[in-house]
């Protein structure tokens, strides 16, 4: 499981911290489209992320990013 | 399959009670509530999972379970499900602004054939994309069927419990308690009370 995640349940939280959502939607997003957040932010702007895998639009629900097609 | 008169019960019981109101007073008291239901949803088909909360800034928040995808046993074979839900906390109109609750923007409940969500079986979503109505897309990138996958299926809202119901029902997701059935109930009957569209089901 994610770093960020695993930190936050094995302290018994149920939330994160910003820091620790903002690595964890970094990991997934490295994880999944091999890309960092940041990259995804631009693709997502430029409407330019990939139209057919279904982890975008989780992954964007995450980072708060707007998505125009999914 | 789980018998019609079954189905009828759940819609029945789905209805509309004051009998669990659990007040939120504040956005934490709303938090724990949403995790509450979410949680007891989950229960029903995993043990090793817990839904959790990300901010998102702008006052913007996401909940997800951890994992983050959700292994569901099927005989010796499993599915697996990510659910995300981004949500706010709003004023609850309905007692004058004296409660909060956590208002869903948007949410995605993906269903997959491996822990990649690859081949994608089914995913719910509803996004600020367009299209912007909920909607399912049928084995996505899934080049046996041929660009099905791209259709924007409309669909109502669907819950969490929705999913969950339809996975034991239709895929013979195996239960992980046994009243899994009153724990689902339980938990969309309270999501109905807190709705503010789509959750008005009734027998």
């Amino acid at each position: 499981m994610s770093a960020a995640l695993s930190q936050a349940v094995d302290e018994g939280r149920d939330e994160l911290t910003p820091e620790e959502a903002e690595r964890f939607a970094d990991e997934q997003a490295r994880e999944y489209l091999g890309m960092s957040i940041e990259e995804f932010r631009s693709r997502a702007a430029a409407d330019a992320l990939p139209e057919d895998d279904p982890m975008v639009v989780h992954i964007g629900l995450l980072a708060g990013v707007e998505i125009h097609h999914c | 399959m789980i018998p019609w008169s079954s189905t009828l019960d759940y819609w029945r019981v789905s209805r509309s009670t004051t009998a669990d109101r659990e007040p939120a007073r504040n956005d934490a008291e709303a938090k724990r509530r949403l995790l509450g239901v979410l949680n007891r949803s989950l229960s029903a088909v995993c043990n090793e999972a817990i839904w959790l909360v990300s901010p998102g800034g702008d006052g913007v928040f996401t909940a997800l379970t951890a994992p983050p995808i959700v292994p569901l046993r099927v005989d010796e074979e499993k599915l697996w499900l990510r659910s995300t839900l981004q949500f706010s906390y709003v004023d609850d109109l309905r007692f004058g602004g004296r409660e909060r609750k956590a208002s869903t923007h948007f949410y995605a409940h993906t269903v997959g054939e491996t822990d990649r969500l690859k081949p994608q079986l089914y995913s719910w979503e509803w996004a600020s994309s367009e299209p912007t109505y909920p909607h399912l897309h049928l084995r996505r990138a899934d080049p046996a069927f041929h660009g099905l996958g791209k259709l924007h299926i409309p669909t109502g809202r669907v819950f969490y419990e929705d999913v969950l119901r339809f996975l034991i029902a239709e895929h013979g997701v195996e239960p992980a308690r046994e009243d899994w059935q009153k724990a689902l109930d339980d938990s969309f009957r309270r999501v109905s009370n807190y709705a503010s569209w789509g959750g008005g089901r009734s027998s």
